[in-house]
């Protein structure tokens, strides 16, 4: 375990090289957001609430969501081309397991993302908007159910990236993957945007507890939510735990490396 | 008189010169098919998910300052049309900056063409393809038949605003040493702003939008002339688009001016 610990403080340490990277994506998100502020404050006009939701509660609901979503490092890229050019070879050589350690080398960036986006964004928002009642309790509760929901958004991602030891380009696997989460995952709105019907079969889909679950919690926390989302947040990560280890095994026993 | 003609022929040149390569790159999606229909075909999916979206939005709100369903499916027609037909003639237009930078204009400045043309065109943007196709196909569900010339005419409109922001934001290259960075954020600033309902921007926000990211004259002016056109509006788009095409292109030929080679050793293939 130690050494996954180190590959992330490594890669955590080398991102800071690649700050203007991280800085150019935040200004991208803030850009999404006062978009959005601008949208919302229009569908608000005359209205106090929406389905629950206060206009500074929407936007910070969007905020959390949008950081979540869009921390995620690009890695089922590298993977995809670890496995075209053979390079995958020379990593299972190594002495740790090849998903752990992309898990590390990937949550060690995405903290560094999701953190400078979350900051930034936050700023904005507070003086676009104001703040919103946020229960200072529930912040232990919230950096677990953050940390489960990145967790079982990488076993997703990594179970899309293995694809590459049979498709060409799993890439455009993880494009479809992004555009599910920015829709029924709730990213763009809360579910209770949703007609009644979608929101139900989008409601127990994997997707909504990475994006829509954790930000509803956010801003409107309360016991019986947080652990209906553990628990299956869990169960998520368990299962598709156990896809990416099989096509994982599948895949390197296909392999096929050739010499140079 | 002389120059006027000279001038008239170069054009002709260049423009013949861009048809032929244009036709020599659709035969190269030949030779890369699977990636073709795959890129294009994804982005054709990405682009359904965007109208998904603004269903479920505008079946819970109706109406956003004046903009409905159907004014939202224009934008995606004019924004979708325009920038897939920029990627699929000048696939290369948000490279610029990263030729210029890695020094790969010299093999563009040593052949006997025109050069901002010749880098334009020399790349084929498989994705483009989906986006257009998917904007065709919008275009003849919510636009109304009689609206198709002046959709046409917007699209064109809008294709060179984005193409002359996109060498702006590219040459600067040839000031900053590298602007990849602004390019790509640049271009993907304004297809975002350009992707939602103009109606909920207001104020100096407005004047942003209509001079210096020029998102609305891209998809917002062009929405509202689809809905009620007005002489003033569709001039003013006329005239801003040629004068950030005229802009882009003084920065651009300033620059090549400047432009020291990197003494780069490839080989294209």
């Amino acid at each position: 375990m130690k050494k996954y610990f180190e590959i992330a403080k490594i890669n955590f340490l080398n991102s800071f090289a690649y700050f203007g990277e991280f800085f150019f994506h935040a200004i991208f998100i803030l850009l999404i957001l006062f978009i959005f502020t601008n949208m919302w404050k229009a569908v608000y006009s005359g209205k106090e609430l929406i389905e629950g939701f206060t206009l500074s509660m929407m936007i910070w609901y969007l905020l959390m969501a949008e950081s979540i979503v869009t921390s995620s490092p690009g890695f089922v890229k590298e993977v995809n081309t670890e496995v075209q050019n053979g390079e995958i070879a020379y990593k299972l050589n190594k002495p740790y397991n090849y998903i752990l350690y992309h898990f590390a080398k990937s949550f060690s960036r995405r903290i560094i993302n999701f953190t400078l986006t979350f900051i930034l964004g936050a700023v904005l928002i507070y003086f676009l908007i104001g703040g919103f009642d946020f229960k200072i309790y529930s912040l232990f509760f919230l950096v677990l159910i953050l940390f489960l929901a990145m967790t079982l958004d990488f076993f997703i991602s990594m179970s899309i990236a293995l694809l590459s030891f049979w498709l060409e380009d799993s890439n455009s696997l993880r494009w479809i993957y992004d555009k599910l989460l920015f829709t029924i995952g709730g990213m763009l709105v809360p579910l209770e945007i949703f007609p009644t019907w979608l929101a139900k079969i989008a409601g127990v889909l994997p997707f909504s507890f990475i994006a829509y679950s954790p930000a509803k919690l956010f801003v409107r926390f309360s016991f019986v939510d947080f652990f209906n989302v553990f628990a299956i947040q869990i169960s998520y990560i368990i299962i598709f735990g156990c896809i990416t280890w099989i096509i994982y095994k599948r895949g390197v026993r296909r392999l096929n490396v050739n010499g140079g | 008189m002389v120059a006027k003609k000279n001038s008239q022929n170069s054009i002709k040149k260049t423009a013949k010169f861009m048809l032929e390569y244009f036709k020599i790159n659709l035969q190269s999606i030949m030779e890369y098919r699977i990636s073709f229909i795959t890129q294009a075909s994804f982005m054709f999916v990405n682009d359904i998910f965007w109208v998904i979206f603004w269903a479920i939005f505008f079946n819970k709100f109706p109406s956003i300052n004046n903009w409905v369903f159907t004014d939202i499916m224009a934008m995606f027609v004019v924004i979708t049309c325009a920038w897939g037909l920029v990627g699929t003639v000048f696939g290369n237009f948000k490279n610029i900056a990263e030729i210029i930078r890695d020094g790969q204009l010299d093999f563009y400045l040593a052949l006997p063409k025109e050069e901002l043309s010749h880098i334009l065109i020399s790349k084929l943007k498989f994705d483009a393809f989906g986006d257009l196709l998917f904007g065709i196909i919008l275009a003849i569900i919510f636009v109304p038949f009689a609206k198709l010339p002046l959709l046409l005419v917007l699209v064109l409109v809008s294709s060179i605003i984005i193409l002359g922001f996109a060498i702006i934001l590219g040459s600067l290259s040839f000031y900053m040493g590298s602007s990849v960075e602004v390019a790509n954020q640049g271009l993907m600033g304004i297809l975002t702003l350009a992707s939602y309902p103009f109606s909920v921007f207001s104020g100096f926000t407005r004047i942003f939008l209509l001079t210096l990211i020029p998102a609305g004259f891209i998809t917002g002016v062009p929405v509202e002339l689809l809905k009620l056109f007005d002489w003033k509006w569709f001039l003013l788009m006329l005239a801003f688009a040629g004068i950030v095409l005229g802009i882009s292109l003084i920065i651009f030929k300033k620059g090549v001016k400047r432009y020291e080679s990197g003494n780069l050793i490839n080989a294209r293939i």
